[in-house]
């Protein structure tokens, strides 16, 4: 799978980068608009990711060049600047996704995944980690072939855990991704706590193995290793 | 008291002064001129009552206008007087002007009185007086009117530019529209005023730009910074300095989040959300409570809703989302597990209940920013601002009211 990484800001370019080359993708950058607008003519990827804000344009024209030769380029917005018109805007050129600084790598590769998803295969995929097969379309999972039954946000929990599976996800990191960012819960930690306790737990009554691992006090690892 | 009755007032009373004043001076002139004019005919009778004695001495004379007798010696010079006779037939006593003299006639001296009923001339100087108060009312009346109207008519551009100056906000950043008077005192204001709002203004947005640029310049590094440590968190071999790390990371990430709540304010305030949207309150938080409902179960807190009508608001979608989730997550924040939270929608008036022992020391400080309740909070503190600001600018109440042990935030639609 092949991505190119739209960002004017050396630091964040290198970051997701790495991050993303450890998912076993193939990597390319562009920092400024003439270079991924040469790069998207050029060549063909499966993943875009697109800065708004870039040196020498904005990133809502190169979805506009992008979307009249090519069409099965999965397409997310990286934005600062947080704005609703930009968002709608991105999405109405036809953007699948978009998403706001500072986020964190693990959402961002969470959000590439289910892109991937749904351009490569229409959704008609299952997510496999070990025993556990997960069906994001139809919102079930199974373990051992046997259904389990989950809550809305034990789903969405397990489906971010195997998307960012033998990587860290912060405790941070999994609230943003089950409230969103904007609301502000005091309790966040107990209710991550608890939450994982109980996908645990219904995991390992279905003869699943746990591979919820907690790591230091910052966060869990979904991991066989 | 609006200038305009005062000046009033002061024309009246100055009026009032100045007619009492002139009335009494015209008054006393008057009975001057009358007394001398009754005086010189006074003199004129004696003339002719002179005359008559001498062609026929023994004359008789009517009380009370003349009286004549005959007397020894010269007694007194000509006197004028005036004098009170009474009148038998009327029964009372009648003013009359009188000359009092002694003539020297045909050898013997006469003591002759004449006198003059004052009545006619005290008609007369009745009817002046009525008169002239009468014009002076009347001239009174009209310059009240007239100068009401012309002060209505000159102090109508004033009032106009007072009413363009109340409904100015450094908000909307539009500039006040005076009117041109053409009176120079309202004219300088109107110039004092548009340079002050305009300063305002560019002072205003100055301060906001940069708070703006601030935040947004935030944004990068605090991306950079919270990327970069969560890449080295996953190092294996850091274990030791895993406490350092983690709260590093925990007050980066508490960084952001107080950050994005700031360009949120911002956004709100310059009305970045403003749509044509009709939102039906009830269906967002249908599906809000739907969203938190497992976190409802999990902290094992009893629902209570009672939502029974539809309630149309002119807010975006997204706007009416942020204010239901900061208001429905800080009641989940602020319920003690096994709490409950009752939430009433019903008319004009949406009402978002929990259980709690104490009243909110200071609840005039709720929606301030950075107030927090509980100190030790990892919260930021902004969700309860943002919710006021969306209130305030889209013609909702808040308030906040605490009763049988429950906080209540209560909206209200402005009619």
């Amino acid at each position: 799978m092949k991505i190119l990484i739209i960002e004017d800001e050396p630091d964040l370019l290198i970051g997701i980068k790495d991050f993303l080359e450890k998912e076993r993708y193939v990597c390319e950058t562009a920092s400024n608009f003439n270079d991924a607008d040469q790069k998207l003519a050029v060549y063909h990827y499966d993943v875009a990711l697109i800065d708004i804000t870039l040196p020498g344009g904005s990133g809502l024209k190169l979805i506009e060049h992008l979307k009249r030769h090519t069409t099965d380029t999965g397409i997310i917005i990286i934005s600062a600047r947080n704005s609703l018109d930009d968002k709608l805007t991105g999405l109405d050129l036809g953007a699948d996704d978009y998403i706001t600084k500072p986020f964190h790598l693990s959402e961002l590769n969470a959000r590439v995944k289910a892109v991937l998803r749904r351009r490569k295969f229409d959704g008609a995929t299952s997510v496999i980690f070990q025993e556990i097969e997960m069906f994001p379309d139809q919102g079930t999972v199974k373990v051992r072939d046997k259904n389990l039954e989950l809550t809305k946000k034990e789903f969405e929990l397990l489906l971010f855990f195997i998307s960012n599976k033998n990587r860290l996800l912060t405790r941070e990191s999994i609230a943003e991704h089950l409230w969103g960012d904007n609301i502000d819960l005091a309790d966040n930690f107990y209710f991550i706590y608890t939450h994982i306790n109980n996908l645990r737990k219904k995991i390992v009554k279905n003869r699943g193995n746990d591979y919820i691992k907690n790591v230091y006090g910052i966060g869990y690892k979904f991991t066989d290793e | 008291m609006k200038l305009l009755s005062r000046l009033t007032n002061r024309y009246l009373s100055l009026s009032l002064v100045v007619m009492v004043f002139s009335g009494t001076i015209i008054y006393f002139s008057l009975s001057v001129i009358i007394n001398r004019q009754l005086d010189e005919r006074l003199n004129e009778n004696l003339q002719s009552v002179n005359k008559q004695l001498t062609l026929v001495p023994e004359t008789t004379f009517f009380d009370p206008v003349a009286h004549v007798e005959k007397t020894k010696e010269n007694i007194e010079e000509t006197i004028f007087s005036d004098t009170l006779i009474f009148n038998e037939r009327e029964h009372e006593f009648e003013d009359y002007r009188q000359i009092s003299s002694t003539q020297h006639i045909a050898g013997d001296y006469y003591h002759i009185v004449l006198r003059i009923s004052k009545i006619e001339s005290e008609d007369l100087l009745a009817t002046l007086a009525l008169v002239t108060i009468a014009g002076m009312l009347l001239l009174w009346l009209i310059l009240f009117l007239v100068t009401r109207r012309i002060a209505k008519s000159l102090w109508q551009p004033f009032f106009t530019n007072l009413k363009q100056i109340e409904q100015f906000s450094v908000i909307t950043q539009n500039e006040v529209q005076l009117e041109e008077t053409g009176i120079f005192e309202f004219d300088q204001l109107n110039e004092s005023v548009r340079k002050l709002t305009r300063k305002i203004t560019s002072d205003f947005q100055n301060q906001k730009q940069f708070s703006e640029d601030v935040s947004h310049e935030l944004q990068t590094p605090l991306a950079i910074i919270s990327s970069r440590l969560e890449s080295l968190l996953e190092n294996p071999g850091l274990e030791e300095h895993a406490d350092s790390l983690n709260s590093i990371y925990t007050s980066v990430r508490r960084l952001s989040k107080l950050n994005n709540a700031m360009i949120m304010l911002r956004k709100i305030e310059n009305n970045q959300f403003a749509s044509e949207e009709r939102t039906n309150l009830k269906e967002v938080l249908k599906e809000k409570l739907e969203e938190f409902s497992e976190l409802i179960r999990l902290k094992e807190l009893q629902l209570e809703t009672q939502l029974t009508d539809n309630m149309m608001v002119a807010i975006s979608k997204s706007l009416i989302e942020i204010l239901i989730n900061n208001l429905i997550s800080n009641s989940i924040n602020h319920t003690e597990q096994g709490g409950k939270i009752k939430i009433d929608l019903s008319g004009r008036k949406l009402s978002i209940c929990n259980t709690g022992k104490e009243q909110i020391p200071d609840p005039a400080k709720l929606f301030n920013r950075f107030y927090k309740g509980d100190p030790v909070s990892q919260t930021a503190g902004l969700g309860l601002a943002i919710v006021k600001k969306i209130c305030d600018l889209h013609s909702l109440d808040i308030h906040y009211e605490f009763y049988n042990n429950l906080h209540c935030f209560v909206i209200t639609r402005q009619k």
